[in-house]
């Protein structure tokens, strides 16, 4: 499954640049995610839970900076996860590229989802929405954290045991909420056709 | 009431249905063992995938789990399941090719739901939390999707023993059908991508197996009891008679439950290895997952026609999507066989050509489901029949009835011996229950009004009763014989035992009635046992139509035989010839003097206790009969109307009326034929409008509950307006011939039909199925302007 997104913000280019080299603060946008702790060379491991309707999923994996190429202004983010129980999995291969425009920055988001087991095979086109969203919601955190001044700044150490709680406080957009706009969109999409048509 | 025929032909309440209406039947998961363990089954959640079972200690740690078993476990004790070889090791021809493998998954798996490892727990619940426990190292392989996909010079195979992944390919030529495309006047061509569709009974699979004494005892839910016996035999290595097999009351088959499946021998060794008896049932996600697929199949149907309508010729290109095994004891074949063997129909067609193949890819095994291959066939040869009505300009009915063969028996150019039947009759008769004419004005005024209202037919003979010449002329090579014990007890009373099973097409009743008139006993007298090998003669089992005809014949043979030892011993006891005696209503009586009479009761007390008031001739008194009953060919014939009304805002089809005209010779009961017709129709409505498996690109199962399986219901399926002829078969014993499956033969087609008549002023071809509302809702948008109709165009 392959998602794009993109989202522009009132930045310089190398605080962006810095804003995503940092996995701990891009984590904080990935609704869900918890780090535990740093591995070496931006590798960390972690656990993403995921709510769809009735079910309830964690992965617990890793997530991986990688193919950081500072001159094309590209990075990949590579996340990889096993269901805590039963035997599917998720894997992302998030791409983000970087395109200076004057003051602002625009922040290009190209995702490769792979999705196996129960959540993949859950409410014909659901995961794919969820996804969706997600990444929407992530692309649009990344830009508000960014952009905000008061941005909360990473600890200096590579993680900690505190890391993961200390990310927890901050307010990472919900599934739930996820899940209500998305049943919203479905209903006017549906209403607003047949009112089209009246 | 004539004599002989008190009982068939009556809508005779099912006898059954008091047990199994007042939740007194006893299903596969009734069934209660001292000290049974329960097994789930570890699947794959990958389509495609190498894997390495890295540690099972700490499931097997969990309290309560016995035993968790791999490949590695069974391979000694199952020998492989092989499909597609004969007995004698041999390919069974139509270029099938052999296939073969472990019960288990050994170190790679093919479709999501490929089962890895059997966890074998006091519980369900403790089984497959276990599962999660089990560490899977997985290395997932690129999955191939689709036929297209699979044909490709650098597909993946999904058979590693294999050099492709063409499953079979056959090729048939009848007559001159280069000639008779050359010479034709209209030649009309479509392709038609029929969708992968499931029977989803609503009792799932189900095994449970005991071993005690030396003996093997497997209940299962299926179709094939004496033939999942051999399986058995033949892969754990036992004789037959130490292996039972018994079918409980059955929740529904419809072709699923005539396989062989793995998990049934895994079961059976998993018993072997615990020592104790084990069940597992399946849940939804596994019947939809890893049970039997059908029906996805490529059709390519092109149609010669000269200028005044007459088709001469039919060619076909057929691929279909076996999915990643090939299924036991069929092969693909059976659905992409019988989808290119009933190309012609009922059309006076002599040239005829078809290529069939089958292909691999990482989904589910297909199989054989109600209306096995003829669906897909229908719905060809049906539309494309239209589509030259269309062209020519005429009347879909009556350009059928053009073609349409005569009534009379005749032996078609691809070998099949059609017994006869009222094929132009039917045609007429729903045309007239239609209201054709009048519908066409309704169309009209409605047209007028932007409501889109469509008829469809189908025309279409279901061949049925599978004895040795029909399986052979469908390319088997297998010999099917059915046998059928019936014994009048002591005191009278009658037992018919049978290899067939019912599930739920009322065989205890309809069995009866050709026994209790078989004999002239009363109706309550008889009682059908079935469908386990300890206590029933050997029987091919209930599949393609063919219990009424089978079981019917050997029934009647058998009550035959039994009446004429009755008659015998009360002939020598009234000292009269037996051809002036009567047997009716459990009496044996003189004709014209009812006084001079013995009861059956009385008859029986001499047959088994009274050697004396016996006559010599009865060398072997005993009121029991084993018979035989090996079919001629026999089809019944059908033709069927759909009235749809489409939406083309939402893309919804609304079935408004079905009309299903047929006739499968001698009922034996009327009401049970009404409901198999009816049942069949909704099966078909469910394949052409809302039932489809579907996988993403990369092989995870996107219907997997029936959240996403669409059954139809009573919202959606119409009253069905069901007529009968009735011609005896004049090749059967009784003139029976088989009805279970032309409901949906004719349903799929009908509507693929109507909605594209609805569909006409916008001129879309229908080219797949199921006709959901976003395929409808995007053939009307192809087609309207953007500018007028922005909201259906967008």
């Amino acid at each position: 499954m392959k998602l794009e997104n993109a989202f522009t913000v009132a930045a310089p280019a190398n605080r962006v640049w810095e804003t995503l080299l940092d996995l701990e603060q891009v984590a904080r946008c990935l609704p869900g995610a918890t780090l535990n702790s740093a591995g070496t060379d931006r590798n960390y491991t972690g656990e993403l839970r995921v709510r769809l309707g009735p079910m309830s999923v964690t992965y617990r994996g890793t997530a991986q900076l990688t193919e950081i190429d500072t001159k094309a202004q590209t990075v990949i983010l590579l996340i990889d996860g096993k269901e805590t129980r039963g035997h599917g999995s998720a894997s992302a291969t998030i791409t983000n590229r970087i395109i200076a425009d004057g003051d602002a920055t625009t922040v290009l988001v190209e995702t490769d989802l792979v999705v196996t087991g129960r959540p993949a095979q859950f409410g014909r086109g659901i995961m794919q929405d969820v996804a969706s969203a997600t990444l929407a919601e992530f692309s649009r955190c990344l830009s508000e954290m960014i952009s905000s001044t008061d941005t909360p700044q990473a600890s200096s150490g590579a993680g900690n045991d505190t890391g993961g709680d200390r990310i927890r406080e901050l307010r990472a957009p919900s599934f739930l909420a996820i899940l209500r706009r998305l049943v919203r969109q479905r209903l006017s999409r549906v209403v607003g056709r047949s009112r089209e048509s009246d | 009431m004539t004599p002989g025929r008190r009982y068939v032909g009556q809508r005779v309440a099912r006898i059954e249905d008091r047990r199994l209406l007042t939740g007194a039947g006893q299903y596969l998961d009734d069934i209660v063992l001292p000290g049974m363990l329960h097994v789930a089954f570890l699947r794959s959640p990958h389509a495609h995938a190498r894997f390495r079972l890295v540690d099972t200690a700490k499931a097997r740690a969990v309290d309560g789990v016995v035993a968790v078993l791999t490949s590695a476990d069974l391979d000694s004790l199952v020998k492989p399941l092989t499909s597609g070889i004969n007995d004698s090791g041999e390919s069974m021809g139509n270029g099938i090719r052999p296939t073969s493998r472990a019960v288990l998954a050994s170190h790679k798996v093919r479709h999501v739901g490929d089962a890895v490892a059997a966890v074998v727990a006091c519980s369900r619940y403790l089984a497959e939390d276990a599962c999660e426990l089990i560490d899977v190292e997985w290395e997932p392989l690129p999955a191939v999707m689709g036929v297209e996909d699979s044909l490709l010079p650098d597909a993946p195979l999904v058979d590693d023993a294999l050099a492709d992944n063409v499953a079979l390919e056959v090729e048939v030529h009848a007559g001159d059908v280069e000639r008779a495309f050359a010479e034709a006047s209209v030649v009309v061509e479509k392709t038609v991508r029929h969708g992968r569709s499931h029977a989803a009974p609503l009792e799932p699979r189900g095994v449970v197996a005991d071993w005690s004494a030396d003996l093997l005892t497997v209940w299962t839910s299926t179709q094939i009891p004496h033939l999942v016996r051999a399986e058995l035999a033949v892969l754990l290595g036992l004789p037959e008679g130490r292996i039972r097999v018994v079918v409980p009351d059955v929740g529904g088959g419809f072709g699923l439950k005539a396989h062989i499946f793995a998990e049934e021998l895994v079961i059976a060794a998993a018993a072997r290895i615990v020592r104790r008896p084990i069940k597992w049932v399946e849940d939804r996600y596994e019947n939809l997952a890893a049970s039997t697929h059908a029906r996805e199949m490529l059709y390519h149907v092109e149609a010669a026609l000269a200028a005044d309508g007459e088709l001469t010729a039919f060619r076909a290109r057929i691929t279909g999507d076996a999915g990643a095994y090939s299924c036991v004891p069929y092969t693909p074949w059976v659905d992409v066989g019988m989808a290119a063997n009933c190309l012609i129909g009922l059309y006076d067609v002599e040239n005829v050509a078809y290529r069939a193949s089958s292909v691999f890819t990482n989904k589910c095994q297909t199989g054989a489901y109600r209306g096995v291959g003829q669906v897909v066939a229908a719905v060809a040869r049906e539309s494309i029949v239209d589509d030259a009505a269309r062209a020519l300009d005429v009347d879909p009915v009556e350009l059928r009835l053009r073609n349409c063969i005569p009534s009379e028996p005749r032996r078609t150019v691809l070998g099949h011996d059609y017994d006869g039947g009222t094929y132009r009759e039917c045609l007429e008769r729903v045309r007239e229950a239609a209201d054709h004419a009048q519908f066409r004005q309704r169309q009209q005024a409605l047209r007028e009004q932007g409501r889109y209202l469509g008829i469809g037919y189908c025309l279409l003979i279901e061949p049925g009763a599978f004895g040795t010449r029909q399986v052979r002329a469908h390319g088997s090579h297998r010999a099917f014989i059915d046998t059928v014990r019936v014994t009048v007890e002591p005191d009278g009373s009658v037992v018919v035992a049978t290899g067939l099973c019912s599930n739920g097409q009322g065989h205890e009743t309809s069995l009866a009635q050709v026994a209790a008139d078989g004999i002239g006993v009363r109706l309550e007298d008889v009682r059908v046992v079935q469908a386990d090998t300890e206590t029933t003669p050997f029987s091919m089992g209930s599949r393609a139509s063919r219990s009424a005809v089978v079981g019917g014949g050997a029934t009647m043979r058998a009550a035959h035989e039994v009446r004429d030892k009755l008659l015998a011993i009360a002939a020598h006891a009234l000292e009269i010839a037996p051809e002036d005696l009567i047997i009716e209503h459990g009496q044996a009586y003189v004709r014209g003097t009812p006084t001079r009479s013995f009861t059956i009761r009385e008859l029986a007390q001499i047959a088994y206790f009274e050697p004396e008031r016996r006559p010599a001739s009865l060398a072997e008194p005993a009121l029991v009969a084993t018979r035989t009953y090996d079919p001629e060919p026999t089809f019944s014939n059908a033709a069927v109307a759909a009235i749809v009304d489409v939406d083309i805002l939402t893309g919804l089809v609304q079935v408004e009326r079905f009309f299903y005209v047929g006739d499968c010779g001698v009922m034996l009961n009327p009401m049970i034929v009404d409901g198999q017709v009816s049942g069949a129709v909704a099966q078909g409505l469910g394949d052409a409008l809302l039932e489809e498996i579907s996988y993403d690109q990369n092989g995870q199962l996107l219907s997997s509950s029936l959240m996403d399986f669409l059954y139809p219901s009573t919202t959606n399926v119409p009253e069905i307006e069901v007529h009968h002829f009735e011609t005896p078969s004049p090749v059967t014993q009784g003139g029976i011939k088989g009805v279970g499956e032309s409901g949906t033969i004719g349903a799929s087609a009908a509507l693929v039909n109507a909605v594209a008549d609805a569909l006409a002023p916008f001129g879309v071809v229908i080219d797949r199925t199921p006709m959901t509302p976003d395929y409808i809702r995007s053939l009307v948008a192809a087609t309207v302007d953007r500018a007028i109709a922005p909201h259906i165009a967008s």
